[in-house]
């Protein structure tokens, strides 16, 4: 394994970074003159979380600046001298490309663990998945399990194993209660072998209680993610080396990121395309376990490296010119939480795992106990997460849990304050709780950072509680990372970079001050590219799930290195692939501060206008770099009313059409209002500011839409490598072929040729039905004739007096209850109203002296009809349960009066107009159920609904049939006066229910059609005949009409007739 | 299931419910709380959603995409349609709404290339008047961008129209928010009286001056109410104190510093120490009342920039006093952010030789023993010599002087003073030496 460094280089040892320390250090020392008013409240925080939002439009709070600095006028907005804690204006930081680069190739290694995906609330889902995907072990564990170790045969006995014939002797010298279902054994083996999948072994009740605490434990961890807290990604720069900036990544790789990556980076930060080098080999060694957390500082001479794995803690040292050399390792006993290197003295950390406990570890000694809290700080967090870092104080640790975090000097055991608690007076929401404490050692002194799900705190701790700086960081997780980047110089800012681990969130916060003057942020929370959203090549679809897959797992770290103009954020996610991302300094905001390195890199922004022109027809196909971004703002914005916008939306990304769209429409409203001279404006907006009172304010210049062309290639690359694997993969994998030519053999050859001919004209009966879209009656083929089972007869109710058939046809018709209030006599006083009710009413038609009888038929077969058919209908029976009286209709008004007589024969003999009975459209159902179905179906058929739904077809049926529905149903009514009728019609029914069958025959039995019988009915063709065929037919072609004309009725189940 | 602890109040013993404040905490029913994603709704709500709230979710997450991208011009877009939300019927989200497109609002015309003072005004005023819930906060941020903006006039009668608006029962939030808006309505009258002093000839003009005095009422009166509140007030308790400074009133001044300083229920804010130190010193306070303010703060900040000044005044005073001047030497030499500081060193060297000389190196040993690992491994390190003999001779040359007080000849450290010191001309380095520090006597190398 090569050395990661080169040996033989031995340069001075970072001159000028010293200098820049030292210089740093003594003015940490100078604390603000003023600071910004702050409420100190006590309590807990009542605030509640109503939206993610609060972290835009506010300035916090102002306070006034020295006074000679308010003379001295540097900007505009210090005019009073006054300054906002929130400033709008901060340091304009652009992508330089639109996706993430990846860094290395993928971690081949590693596969993605596709577990449950449901989240740990969804627990009924968990407890499915373990039933389905796990149905060994949840179902006859014991037997598997035991059934090894037990011996029943008779024979001779194993090793290691029980004879049951033993087994037995010894149970019956015990005299141990035997089971009493011995003697049934055969029967509980056989009760055994079937439920064996059904009863499950783990009682659900334990089970559940395991799986609850589990969840819970999962879901702790998705909110927190404790065990990945701080990031398993470290960079540790390394001296310039002949003016390269080389830097040290650190990450894991491997299975289960269980091997440890040295990695010597070269970084290029040229101002055409910054990159990052990685052909170097890393120098490797394999853990035990996975790295959770790597944590790296530099102190004095060598990079201190210190690598977290869930009991194992191990400490490297890296210095300049040697190759990284393993010091120490420890074993915990509880589940190790925080490791962090010491910034101040080499070879020190300090370490906190889930007993509590927090102890300074330094190499080559034992550890000692720095601080131990068996619950939490400040309320009741129910958490056992420990952290611990380092202070300004080599010997003071920040001790911190879910409720704060506390100073705890590690030489006395009670001297401990207050650095940050959840609690009124910083602000905090309810259930806010602290994800990570971090020590900004590198911005400043006397700095920490702590975040919560909502907040990102900068705390000072020579004035603890009251935090410094407050962000709300507007992130959709909890951020678990955390990397801060000093300010290179005095008028730049720090940088705060926070990592979520489950949406990939990277957010990159600035702030200056803290020294002299009091911490102001500065520009709004930015958010930087992640991985999962970087896809933007074209795939296939599965290629694009199996990457998108690849991409969308959770984050695992964090880090960044910067130079004057770049920042280099690495972004590590849990399947081991590291990502990076180049973001530059835009130089034209440096006009609001006085910078004095300002025009130097005012580069970009000084050969702008001579890219222009040439670049704005070819921008589109090629918008890579840096600064070709300028111009293709500029010509966008010139382009709002010129043809070459136009050419710019040929672009065959949508989105970016999309976008460019809607900002010429903003443009366009912009120039509206400004009537300044814009297009000089727009040729270099920030030597001409716009005149407002608040000064210029820089015109951002658009990060690229589309990535370059290499970073394409790159990413092809990864892709192509990613997805090769599974190729070779299902390569491997083969299909059981099953062999069916034998089974599919057509044996014709035994058929003569009668048979032949049979089937022939079959066919073309069958074609010629389909043309003319007829059906294919088996009457109407030369079939033979079927063999029909008759139908046995309708049951009359009335033939069936005794209590119990009745109560059966009562409770078949819906009136079970009604029954029995009848024969217990409990409706007595609501038969003795209606009847009542009834005389009054007949007293007044008979004072009107008008018959509205066949009015009321015609209502009550709406009624009816829209209650539940024709059985309803007819059999007028109104006690039942879910029916109330809902009209006043004689039909239905003289019901519970009549109930005596009607009851016998109400609902299971079918009543049918008399013209539908004379056709023989009703069979002669068997069973009340069938009936119904039947009565069910038929009702489309009736002649008013035909008369709807099939205009054309049903004109004959109306010239024979009835006229109209008051007719027909007046028929109804005197064929239920004489039920005998029906009995006569019975054999015209089951000739109806044959050729309803032979209707059906033929796509059944398609060899025994008639060749010479007319498939249709045509004109002339019986009345029959066609009902028959509309009823047939009726399933496929009424029923959306039908449904249509049923909106409004109760669905009743479908049933089934039995054809 | 897990918050059945906290609905009943129970929690395991050894909590340190002894301290005043936690019983009061714990009365509440603590459920840790993700942040509400108002712009993307959980699946299971998805399917009541209804088509208004779907389109505006998504639009509030286009508007939110492009503000944390910073596309400020794309998301000013999207607002002026995110702005149908106000139709909301339900009144908690029509708040929230409210809330939103004030603080949506605001941020994007901060950044649009285009805006103008008159667009923030007018959205200003019309958030705060349709969400009354957030009238305060609105009119302390519209007051603040006044400010910022160089409008004092117009800040000043934001300021005093929320000073005096009441409206129905008063949240925590906004009494807060308006307590916050009477102290600054009174720190621009101070402003103002500031402005009127400088442009008075003479101090006799000013003090007679009666619009003056009535400014200096008026902000004395309200800055004296909120400094009552615990709480960090710098700015306020500042120019509170330069009132009462410039119309002779230095007892109550001292009485607002001390109170500022030493009252339990504030912060410990170094800066309350520093004021009252600076008053102290300006008033010319016998140097024991200086060395007790400031023992106070060593209490609190061992490592301020004051302890230099702090052990010098120790130097001068007791014997006791003096004895103190090495532990708060050494502790300021405990920082690593004092760890190169030349003047720090020469301060321990010379307490050293005081000591010596009056024959208390028992007291330099003791210090020395508490800190010896420390030390030897923060300061005394072969990397720290090689570096100073690069970088900091001069350093280098002071803490191997130390390094010898304190025992540590066979060093590795001090090989490198040998090295540098004894390549040069020595008499020439003694001279240098001699002249920045006349009192000590010259090294014998």
């Amino acid at each position: 394994m090569p050395g990661l460094v080169s040996a033989g280089a031995s340069p001075p040892i970072r001159v000028d970074h010293m200098d820049k320390m030292d210089k740093m250090d003594n003015r940490d020392n100078s604390f603000p003159a003023q600071l910004f008013p702050h409420f100190y409240l006590d309590g807990p925080p009542e605030l509640e979380p109503k939206h993610n939002f609060d972290g835009w439009g506010s300035y916090g709070q102002i306070l006034r600046g020295h006074a000679d600095l308010a003379q001295c006028g540097t900007e505009g907005a210090t005019l009073l001298g006054f300054k906002g804690q929130h400033k709008m204006e901060g340091e304009l930081w652009i992508p330089v490309e639109p996706v993430v680069t990846p860094l290395l190739p993928h971690n081949s290694a590693r596969k993605i663990p596709s577990g449950p995906p449901f989240s740990p609330d969804d627990f009924p889902e968990h407890m499915k998945h373990f039933y389905v995907h796990h149905c060994m072990d949840s179902f006859s564990t014991m037997g598997r399990l035991l059934g090894e170790h037990f011996n029943f045969r008779k024979d001779r006995s194993r090793k290691d194993c029980v004879s049951m014939g033993r087994m037995k002797n010894l149970v019956r010298r015990l005299k141990y209660k035997k089971c009493e279902f011995e003697h049934a054994s055969e029967y509980v083996h056989r009760y055994r072998r079937l439920l064996e999948d059904v009863i499950c072994d783990v009682p659900p009740g334990l089970l559940a209680e395991l799986l609850h605490e589990e969840l819970t434990f999962q879901r702790e961890q998705e909110q927190f993610s404790p065990d990945t807290t701080g990031g398993a990604l470290g960079c540790v720069p390394l001296e310039d080396f002949r003016g390269q900036r080389e830097a040290c990544l650190i990450y894991p790789r491997g299975e289960a990121l269980d091997s440890l990556n040295f990695h010597r980076v070269v970084l290029e930060f040229s101002e055409g395309k910054p990159s990052v080098d990685v052909s170097n080999e890393p120098l490797v060694y394999n853990l035990n376990g996975a790295v959770r957390q790597i944590s790296a500082a530099r102190v004095d001479d060598a990079a201190q490296v210190g690598v977290r794995s869930d009991y194992f803690c191990a400490a490297w040292a890296i210095k300049d010119g040697q190759r990284p050399r393993p010091l120490e390792v420890i074993q915990l006993k509880k589940r190790c939480t925080s490791l962090n290197v010491s910034p101040h003295v080499c070879g020190e950390l300090v370490v906190a795992s889930e007993s509590g406990a927090a102890y300074l570890w330094t190499v080559g000694k034992r550890m000692q106990k720095v601080r131990e809290e068996k619950s939490n700080l400040y309320f009741n967090g129910k958490s056992a997460w420990r952290w611990c870092e380092f202070s300004a104080h080599p010997r003071v640790m920040v001790f911190a849990d879910r409720t704060g975090a506390e100073l705890t000097d590690s030489r006395s055991s009670d001297c401990s304050h207050t650095l940050f608690r959840i609690g009124k007076t910083a602000g905090c929401k309810s259930g806010e709780r602290v994800i990570v404490s971090k020590y900004m050692g590198e911005v400043h002194a006397y700095h920490h950072l702590i975040t919560t799900q909502f907040s990102a705190y900068v705390l000072d701790e020579r004035m603890p509680s009251i935090p410094a700086l407050k962000w709300e960081h507007m992130m959709e997780s909890p951020p678990c990372f955390a990397q801060v980047l000093p300010a290179l110089g005095s008028s730049t800012t720090s940088k705060i970079l926070l990592g979520a681990r489950g949406a990939q969130e990277t957010v990159l916060l600035q702030y200056s001050g803290g020294r002299e003057q009091p911490c102001q942020s500065d520009s709004p929370v930015q958010k930087l590219c992640s991985p999962c959203e970087s896809l933007k090549l074209q795939l296939l679809p599965h290629e694009r799930h199996k990457a998108e897959k690849r991409l969308a797992v959770p984050a695992a770290g964090l880090t960044a290195t910067q130079s004057d103009d770049f920042l280099a954020v690495f972004q590590l996610t849990e399947a081991g692939d590291v990502f990076s991302q180049m973001l530059k300094l835009h130089s034209d905001s440096s006009g609001s501060r006085p910078d004095p390195s300002a025009p130097s890199r005012n580069v970009d922004s000084a050969e702008s206008p001579s890219i222009l022109n040439s670049s704005q027809q070819a921008q589109a196909s090629v918008p890579e770099e840096e600064p070709a971004e300028e111009p293709q703002q500029d010509g966008r914005r010139q382009g709002t009313s010129a043809p070459s916008d136009e050419e710019q939306l040929s672009d065959s990304d949508f989105e970016r059409e999309l976008r460019q769209r809607m900002l010429s429409q903003v443009e366009v409203v912009v120039n509206d209002v400004q009537d300044g001279p814009h297009a000089s404006d727009t040729e270099e907006p920030a030597s001409v500011p716009v005149p407002s009172i608040r000064g210029a304010r820089p015109v951002r210049p658009a990060c690229p839409e589309t990535p370059s062309e290499e970073l394409t290639l790159t990413w092809s690359r990864w892709l192509e490598s990613l997805l090769a694997e599974t190729l070779a993969k299902k390569r491997s994998l083969r299909h059981r072929k099953l062999e069916t030519s034998d089974v599919m053999q057509f044996k014709g050859h035994c058929k003569d040729r009668l048979e032949e001919d049979k089937f022939q004209s079959l066919r073309t009966s069958l074609t010629d039905a389909l043309k003319s879209k007829k059906l294919l009656v088996h009457g109407g083929t030369c079939l033979p004739a079927l063999d029909i089972t008759p139908v046995p007869g309708t049951v009359d109710a009335s033939d069936w007096q005794d209590d119990l058939s009745q109560r059966l046809s009562a409770s078949w018709a819906g009136g079970w209850r009604s029954w029995w209030e009848e024969k217990l006599g409990l409706n007595r006083d609501s038969k003795i109203q209606a009847l009542r009710r009834r005389r009054r009413q007949e007293k007044r038609a008979r004072a009107r002296t008008r018959v509205a009888l066949s009015g009321s038929f015609t209502s009550s077969v709406s009624y009816q009809d829209s209650l539940s058919g024709w059985s309803s209908a007819t059999s007028q029976c109104l006690g039942s349960d879910s029916e109330s009286f809902p009209n006043s209709q004689s039909a239905a008004e003289d019901g519970p009066l009549s109930e005596p007589e009607t009851l016998p024969r109400s609902p299971v003999v079918q009543r049918v107009p008399e013209s539908q009975a004379a056709e023989g459209s009703l069979p002669v159902v068997p069973s009340p159920r069938e009936e119904l179905g039947t009565c069910k179906r038929l009702e489309h058929v009736s002649p008013s609904q035909t008369q709807q739904d099939l205009p054309g077809k049903t004109s004959t049926v109306e010239a024979g049939s009835t006229s109209s529905p008051l007719m027909l149903l007046k028929q109804e009514l005197s064929n239920q006066l004489k039920p005998s009728l029906q009995q006569q019609r019975r054999q015209q029914q089951q000739d109806y229910l044959s050729s309803l069958f032979s209707s059906q025959e033929p796509s059944q039995d398609p060899g025994e059609v008639n060749d010479d019988t007319p498939l249709v009915s045509s004109g002339v063709a019986p009345l029959q005949r066609s009902r028959i065929t509309l009823a047939s037919q009726r399933p496929s072609q009424l029923r959306p009409a039908s449904q249509a004309s049923q909106a409004s009725q109760p669905q009743r189940k479908k049933s089934r007739m039995g054809f | 299931m897990d918050d059945l602890e906290a609905e009943f109040n129970i929690f395991p013993s050894g909590l340190n419910v002894d301290s005043s404040g936690s019983s009061e905490d714990e009365r509440i029913p603590r459920k840790i709380k993700s942040p509400i994603l108002l712009h993307a709704s959980p699946a299971s709500a998805r399917s009541k959603e209804s088509g208004f709230h779907k389109s505006s979710r998504l639009c509030l997450k286009a508007i939110r995409d492009a503000m944390l991208r910073h596309h400020w011009q794309e998301a000013a877009q999207y607002l002026s349609a995110y702005s149908q939300t106000l139709e909301e019927t339900t009144v908690s989200k029509q708040s929230v709404a409210c809330e939103i497109i004030w603080r949506l609002g605001t941020e994007i015309l901060q950044h649009h290339p285009n805006s103008q003072l008159d667009d923030f005004n007018v959205l200003y005023e019309q958030m705060k008047n349709s969400g009354v819930k957030n009238y305060a906060k609105i009119c302390l941020e519209h007051s603040f961008h006044l400010l910022l903006s160089g409008n004092i006039n117009d800040a000043k009668r934001q300021l005093s129209v929320a000073a005096s608006w009441r409206y129905g029962k008063q949240s925590v939030r906004q009494s807060l928010d308006l307590k916050l808006i009477h102290a600054y309505c009174g720190f621009l009258d101070y402003f103002i009286w500031c402005m009127k002093k400088s442009s008075m000839s003479t101090d006799e003009d000013c003090s007679s001056n009666r619009e003056m005095h009535s400014y200096f009422r008026q902000a004395s009166v309200t800055l004296q109410e909120v400094i009552t509140q615990p709480g960090v007030w710098d700015p306020f308790v500042l120019s509170y104190v330069d009132m009462l400074e410039f119309y002779n009133d230095q007892d109550e001044a001292l009485k607002v510093l001390q109170n500022y300083a030493y009252n339990k229920d504030y912060p410990s804010n170094p800066n309350a120490h520093v004021y009252l130190y600076q008053f102290l010193k300006r008033h010319e306070a016998p140097p024991a009342k200086l060395i007790s303010t400031l023992k106070v703060l060593h209490h609190l900040v061992p490592s301020h920039e004051l302890m230099l000044e702090y052990c010098s005044l120790l130097l001068t005073s007791v014997q006791e006093d003096l004895e103190e001047s090495l532990t708060v030497v050494f502790n300021l030499l405990d920082y690593p952010s004092w760890k190169y500081d030349l003047n720090t060193w020469n301060c321990l060297l010379k307490v050293m030789t005081i000591f010596k000389t009056k024959g208390l190196q028992h007291l330099i040993d003791k210090e020395w023993e508490k800190r010896k690992d420390l030390w030897l491994s923060m300061h005394f390190r072969e990397c720290h010599g090689r570096k100073e003999s690069e970088e900091n001779t001069e350093l280098l040359l002071v803490k191997a002087k130390v390094a010898k007080r304190l025992g540590q000849h066979g060093r590795s450290y001090n090989k490198f003073n040998t090295e540098v010191w004894g390549r040069c001309n020595v008499k020439e380095k003694k001279q240098q030496v001699c002249k920045k520090r006349s009192k000590k006597k010259p090294n014998s190398i």
